[in-house]
Order: structure tokens, then sequence, then C-alpha cells
């Protein structure tokens, strides 16, 4: 192909390859093609400017994916680390000092130098991600870039008009993995400026894409916003991820789109990609705790799942702690689980539980009980500190039909007792018209 | 908020428990006990009442260690101070 050949050394790399392989048009950014030689070129150019800076950690702020895969290929041919944000500083932010940072990209690739310590960073080519958290400050966690491409899997078989939608931000890690796995399968990117559920509809409804990756919160919305336009999707591949996966969504993403292959993935940015589970049912066959899955191998202790992975990230940037590692190497995911016969099945985030006069209460159960309820479109259960019991169980919820406020509390009381017990029957209610998520497609759960 | 703001607060969110759970409302004295007898409510239902005065005087008399209270009037006087 023409591109390849006009390629100067510099920018060689897996990333380059992937690009100048793939079709003519590598995306679709809010409507506009991404011409993929004009992707191949930016990313020769980027890279012939990053040879001679001194810098060793370079960052950017973007929300158009054909940059990201300019500026990846760019940093892989040219040695740098990348580090992704989801949002800007000023230049004179004390951030980049403590990144390690010496070169900022503004959103068209033009570089802004900072005073760095060029010793201070050094190490093989890398991706840094801020990690999601829904609570509490971001890390920003060192991917090394061989280990993220080496985990990548193409499709197994693209097929000419695939096309995938990015319902997450490109610069966290599990649009990362999409971004990825697009590009080393050749098969075009459907993108937005933004991850709103309009602007997300609109494009898939506009560009038709067969493969979509996006958390159950993303898909409990969007098949209510689809509606009965579902049927115009040719969805071959529905892919869950970044929360705990309840039986009631798999089911019905199976009724909205019965010819799709359903999985849901078990990833975290600390342990990278560890697993998919592709069988239609909630949780993970619980022989896995003894043989592993994909070299990854699993264990629970204190209620909590434990996992080794040949896929881990390499460190945090700054201030590692070793709190979520065991004395023996295991990474502790912070994810309670518990083994319903032959399935393990996951209950919620430890940081999430809610103390209720010492007894725990885990967000997700009583989500997914709410959710059961027919009037209930979308509901974000969290604690709200209490003097008297420790923390009371309070819930944000989207009515699916108009009813009078009265009339629902005493429904979702009622309902409630007959599932779940009694202190776990959330007590705050707020009726909303939406409910937030994070850059990762997260509900958001901080009081 | 004045005494009978707080009293008429307290009133208004022990009701919307009650109708919660498809109780009838009631009407609360000054001398209405919380627990044991007066009025059905649970200690969890007593703590949303603390919460939701919390959140409308946007006071917490409960700042520095539990203070005692059986009544009605004995937990308003505690938003007064």
């Amino acid at each position: 192909m023409s591109v390849a050949q006009a390629a100067p050394p510099s920018a060689a790399g897996k990333i380059r390859d992937w690009i100048a392989s793939g079709e003519m048009v590598s995306g679709i950014q809010d409507g506009e093609p991404i011409r993929t030689e004009a992707v191949a070129e930016r990313a020769d150019e980027l890279a012939a400017r990053l040879q001679s800076l001194p810098a060793g950690r370079i960052a950017l702020a973007t929300q158009r994916v054909d940059h990201i895969f300019a500026a990846l290929s760019a940093c892989e041919a040219t040695g740098k680390q990348l580090l992704l944000l989801r949002e800007t500083f000023p230049l004179d932010h004390p951030n980049w000092q403590a990144w390690g940072v010496g070169c900022v990209l503004d959103d068209d690739l033009r570089e802004q130098l900072l005073p760095c310590d060029p010793s201070a960073e050094s190490g093989p080519p890398a991706v840094m991600l801020m990690t999601s958290g829904t609570t509490g400050t971001p890390k920003v966690a060192l991917h090394d870039l061989d280990r993220l491409l080496g985990r990548i899997r193409p499709s197994s078989a693209p097929a000419m008009d695939d096309r995938w939608l990015l319902t997450y931000h490109p610069a966290s890690f599990a649009g990362m993995q999409v971004l990825l796995t697009a590009l080393s399968s050749r098969t075009p990117l459907i993108a937005t400026s933004r991850q709103t559920m309009s602007l997300l509809t609109d494009a898939a409804l506009q560009n038709r894409p067969t493969h979509i990756s996006a958390t159950p919160t993303f898909w409990r919305s969007f098949i209510l916003a689809l509606g009965a336009r579902s049927e115009e999707l040719p969805l071959q591949q529905i892919t869950l991820g970044g929360e705990a996966v309840d039986q009631g969504i798999l089911d019905q993403l199976r009724t909205a789109f019965p010819a799709a292959r359903i999985s849901h993935i078990y990833a975290s940015t600390e342990a990278g990609a560890l697993f998919a589970v592709k069988d239609g049912r909630a949780g993970f066959p619980a022989p896995w705790l003894a043989e592993g899955i994909d070299g990854v191998q699993l264990r629970i202790r204190d209620e909590i799942l434990e996992v080794l992975s040949p896929r881990a990230m390499r460190s945090y940037l700054a201030a590692a702690s070793g709190k979520n590692t065991a004395e023996d190497g295991w990474i502790v995911t912070g994810d309670l689980v518990e083994i319903v016969e032959d399935r393990v099945l996951f209950r919620g985030r430890l940081d999430d539980l809610i103390n209720v006069g010492g007894a725990k209460v885990l967000p997700e159960q009583v989500e997914s009980a709410l959710l059961k309820l027919p009037f209930i479109r979308e509901a974000r259960v969290y604690g709200i500190p209490n003097p008297l019991v420790g923390a009371l169980v309070a819930a944000d919820l989207v009515l699916a039909e108009s009813k009078p406020e009265d009339e629902a509390r005493r429904e979702i009381h009622q309902q409630l007792s007959t599932t779940i017990e009694p202190y776990k029957i959330p007590r705050i209610l707020n009726f909303v018209s939406t409910i937030p998520t994070n850059a990762t497609g997260k509900k958001t759960r901080a009081a | 908020m004045n005494y009978d703001e707080l009293r008429s607060q307290i009133e208004t969110t022990v009701n919307r428990q009650l109708t919660q759970k498809g109780l009838a409302p009631v009407k609360l004295e000054e001398s209405s006990r919380f627990l044991g007898g007066d009025i059905s409510i649970d200690s969890l239902d007593l703590a949303v009442i603390v919460t939701e005065l919390q959140r409308a005087t946007n006071k917490d008399p409960f700042k520095d260690g539990f203070k005692n209270f059986r009544t009605v009037g004995e937990l308003a006087q505690l938003y007064l101070e």
C-alpha cells in the first residue's frame, strides 16, 4: 500500500502498521469520515517532531480518536511515553511536574514545551491513563505499550462492513481497549466528541455499528432510547464491562438484539483485561477458580476476588500504594463475590459498601432489586452518613412512567420488602430526571 | 427555622415514612415519643428524620457526639440551639 511505503523509518511500529494496512476510512468522528491516509500522515509528521524533543513523557487531552491514533503511533515510533488525559490543566499546573511530563500536545497536536528534567522520565514506550475511580482523586496508571498491545486480540474474523461504536472516553482504559481492538482489526470506529446518550444513539442509528462495548448503565439507557428502533441496528457483538453485570440486563439485551453475541468482560485498570464470559449468564463459572482462565489465576479471600494476571499494569505514577496488592503479589480487586452453585457472582465493590448500624448493604444488590420494578428506569444507591445508625441507604431514581411520588414510595417499599432485607430498603428516595455517569460510563457513587 | 417550622418538618418526614409503609398519617404533639409507643416508626425512620432535619437546617447537633432525645419537642429543641 502506498501509504506504508511513504512512511519514514522513524515512524515504524505495530500501530503504524495497523493504521497503514487499514481501509480507506478508519473511522467516523462526529459524522465526518476519518481518512486513514490523513491519520498516517499526522502520525509521521508528529513522530518527526517528537524525535528531536528531550522530553520522554508527552501529554495529550483530546476526545478525537484520529489524534489519539496519530499520537499513539508517534510515541511508539519514537519511544516516548504518552499520557492521555480526560481534562486539561494550565501549563503552570503542578501536575505536569508531578507526572514528569515535558511536553503537552494541544487539540491540534501542536506541542507546548514545559521545563522538565528528562532524566526523571525513562523507560520503555508506555501509555498512561487516569483510573476512573467512581469516587476520589484520579490516579495515573502506567501501561507498557508492548503489554497493552500484546493483549489486544483483533476481531476473530473481521468482515468488510464491521463497525465499532465508541461509547467510552477514548482516554479511559475501556476506551483504549476498544480503540486498539478496532485499529488492529482494521475496523472503522464510530466516535462522538462527547459520550452523551443522545449523540451516541444518533450516531448508532446513522452509522449502524456491528459491535458495541459499554457499561450496563449505558446499555439500560440505550435500550430505552432506541425503543423499537433497536431492530435497525445490525449488532453482532455486544460487550458489557466496567460495572457488575446482572442477569436482568443480559436478558433484556437478548430480547432487544436476538441475533447478537453477548459477552461481559472483567477488567480493571490495575489488573488489565482479565477474562470474558460468553454464556449469557451473570458472574463466571466457579471451576475457573481452580483452573484459571486465559492465563489469569483467580481466588477468593474474605469474600473479595483476587487475581494474578500476566497482563497487569506496571505501576502508578507517583506514590504507588501497596494497598491493592496482597503480600504474595496477587491483586486485590475490591470486588465482593459469592459462590452460588456453579457460578461466582459479583456482589459489588467493597468501597461502596454501606454500613447501616453494623449491617452491610451492597448498593448493587439494592439497585438490582429496584430495577426489577417496571416503573423504575435507572437507580443509583449510596450511603449517607447518619449520627444515629452510621449510614442510611439513599437512592436516586429515574422513573420510567409518570407516577405520583407517594404512590411510587409506597410501591417501592412494598415490593422491596418482599425481595430484600428491611435495613437494605432505601429510606431516602430522590426522584431525579437523570443519573450522572463519569467519563467511563459508570454511575458515580459519591453521595 | 423556628420551633414551629421544625415541628412541622418533623411531622412531614414522619408522615412520609408512614405513607411509604402504607400506614395512615398522624398528627404529632410536642410530647409525642418517637420510639416506644406513640408513632409506628423504627430506628431507621428516626435516622431519616435526623438526616432530613440536618438538610433543612444545615445544622448537625450530633457533630460532637450523640445527644439524647425522646420526644418531638426535644428533637426540635436540639436544632434551635
